[in-house]
């Protein structure tokens, strides 16, 4: 009998700290663990008690990637509480913000952390020194993206300029069009990423997912929506808790997230795309089907595909919002408060970000509740895992732990938000 | 020729955040008042996004950064590097996970061709990394002599740099 065990301590190229630890006996995968050992950062704790205004602040910092998912998670969660809907203007801005995120974080990923495993280059350097126009361009358009989450936030990370109801100052018209230029610039680039990207090999793996993923019958969801899967769920956001329960388990100090009863499900570009493809523009699903994504996709080596598709989209939505921008007469809609729970969720750059909150009527949070994507979709990446390291469990152990490493990037998990970690404080004498 | 800035200034990139004690270094230097004073210097403010610095320093002539350092080294101790001329010690930063570092940041510019004419490094070692906007005693005394010291180099053009 010949057993190993197969440890990756550190896990690069991910957002956050993590681990690998894999079990094989004679031949068979006997235990798959995705080991996160960040600490805990016990955002919900300390949320009890606070004023509910400040939410969408304290819960921007949970990480600086997607700071926009957990100040409109937790906006849309106060604000249903307190009766009031952002509609209008307010909305088309908040939408405008998200794209700005979008597309910083997935261009991030695309070039940044996940295209050099194509090349087995160890990072970015490489591939710039290979294609560096390829890698220009793409600081391009990240920067495009930063620069929508500036103008609207008042910065790229952790933007300041969100509020319950709105906005502190909304921007004017010629301050949204001065961005077009490059906007436009960046939807080609991310057109000719895509068509660069589509020539890389991808592995042949394909999983039978149950994507779960927010569904907006008037678009292709970002700010909010039903939760929706292919396998039959279809429920109001207020019903998450009866869909999805979380669980500690002993190898991550990240809770796991599944279905009640019904195990592993995907969330991210993979689970959107596939659900919610037809309401992408004409460009994205056209360039998507030339870049050999057909209408469906179920191989995670392939998302960074459909990454590129949604930056695709997220660029050509931010021109037509921009485009039909109006100055609303008022930054916000004021917000009082009121006793009651509340339910927000939007779709991540990773997938969906549940927020619950119960205030009381001084507006003083008495309960929270924040799901990270990546804690849903952490048990999906071990099940992945196991299936990937059986169907090439006869591969040296070096080229084995490089494409387990490989295969979690494909998901881009952010480790530091399902942890909700932070650094430990550190004093020297 | 670069063409960011007239070819007379200096960029100058504060680093850090100023809500975890001596992580603030470079905000505190570059928002001191005698830095202020500095007529032929353009200040920006960075929270360690690697890439938006490199999209900062890419047309510039001359570039001096100032950041907190932790390589385990007695804090205090002031760092002085031309960056395109001596390769940054590669435990002097302590890896970041989110985001592009300063050490790949200089090779990944270099690669693209986007590195300014001159890159200076001028960084102290910390002590605390808490939460707290006070830098420690021990690391406020060096940033106190290093103000000095960037407000003679910048000044004359002469980045000569100060090892205590």
């Amino acid at each position: 009998m010949k057993n190993k065990t197969l440890k990756i301590d550190i896990l690069a190229r991910v957002e956050g700290e993590g681990g690998l630890k894999l079990k094989i006996s004679n031949g068979i995968v006997k235990d798959v663990q995705l080991k996160i050992y960040e600490p805990p950062r016990f955002f919900e704790a300390f949320l009890r008690g606070r004023d509910f205004r400040e939410a969408p602040d304290i819960t921007s910092r949970i990480c600086g990637i997607c700071p926009i998912a957990y100040q409109l998670g937790a906006s849309h969660a106060m604000e249903e509480i307190c009766g009031v809907k952002v509609e209008g203007q307010l909305k088309a801005l908040r939408r405008l913000i998200y794209t700005g995120e979008w597309i910083e974080s997935h261009v991030l990923h695309a070039f940044m952390l996940n295209a050099p495993d194509f090349f087995e280059a160890g990072s970015v350097i490489q591939l710039a020194q290979a294609y560096p126009e390829v890698v220009k361009n793409a600081l391009r358009m990240k920067k495009a993206g930063n620069q929508i989450m500036i103008v609207l936030g008042g910065r790229e990370i952790h933007p300041v300029n969100l509020r319950l109801g709105g906005f502190y100052k909304v921007p004017k018209k010629r301050d949204l069009s001065a961005l077009l230029e490059e906007i436009k610039w960046s939807t080609q680039a991310a057109v000719d990423s895509l068509k660069f990207i589509s020539k890389f090999e991808f592995p042949e793996f394909k999983q039978n997912y149950e994507f779960l993923a927010l569904s907006d019958p008037d678009e292709y969801a970002i700010l909010g929506g039903r939760l929706v899967s292919n396998c039959g769920i279809n429920l109001p956001i207020n019903e998450y808790d009866n869909c999805l329960v979380e669980e500690h388990v002993p190898h991550s100090t990240a809770l796991h997230s599944h279905l009640k009863g019904a195990g592993t499900c995907l969330l991210g570009p993979l689970a959107r795309y596939n659900l919610n493809f037809e309401q992408l523009t004409p460009l994205a699903r056209e360039i998507a089907f030339e870049a050999g994504l057909g209408r469906h996709c179920y191989n995670p080596f392939k998302s960074i595909l459909v990454r590129m598709v949604e930056v695709i989209y997220a660029f050509e939505e931010a021109e037509r919002i921009i485009e039909a921008y109006e100055e609303p007469d008022s930054p916000a809609i004021e917000v009082n408060p009121r006793a009651g729970t509340g339910y927000g969720a939007t779709e991540a750059p990773r997938g969906i970000c549940y927020h619950r909150y119960t205030i009381d009527d001084n507006g003083i949070i008495q309960d929270s509740k924040i799901v990270a994507p990546t804690s849903v979709n952490q048990s999906r990446i071990e099940k992945d895992l196991w299936d990937l390291v059986q169907a090439n469990v006869g591969m040296t152990d070096e080229k084995l732990k490089f494409f387990c490493e490989r295969a979690i990037r494909n998901y881009d998990p952010c480790i530091s938000c399902s942890t909700h970690f932070l650094t430990m404080d550190i004093e020297r004498d | 020729m670069k063409h960011g800035l007239s070819s007379s200034k200096i960029l100058l990139i504060g680093i850090g955040n100023e809500f975890r004690e001596d992580d603030g270094l470079g905000l505190y230097i570059c928002r001191h008042d005698k830095i202020g004073r500095l007529q032929n210097l353009v200040i920006k403010e960075n929270s360690g996004d690697g890439m938006t610095m490199m999209d900062a320093w890419k047309d510039e002539g001359t570039v001096v950064l100032i950041d907190a350092v932790r390589s385990g080294r007695a804090a205090g101790t002031i760092f002085h590097f031309d960056l395109l001329k001596d390769p940054l010690p590669p435990d002097l930063f302590n890896i970041s996970t989110h985001n592009i570092g300063i050490p790949d940041c200089i090779i990944l510019s270099e690669k693209l061709g986007l590195l300014p004419e001159k890159l200076i490094f001028y960084g102290v070692e910390g002590k605390n990394f808490g939460h707290g906007k006070k830098l420690s005693p021990v690391v406020k005394t060096a940033a106190d002599i290093l103000i000095d010291q960037i407000f003679a180099d910048c000044e004359s053009g002469n980045f000569r740099g100060l090892k205590v």
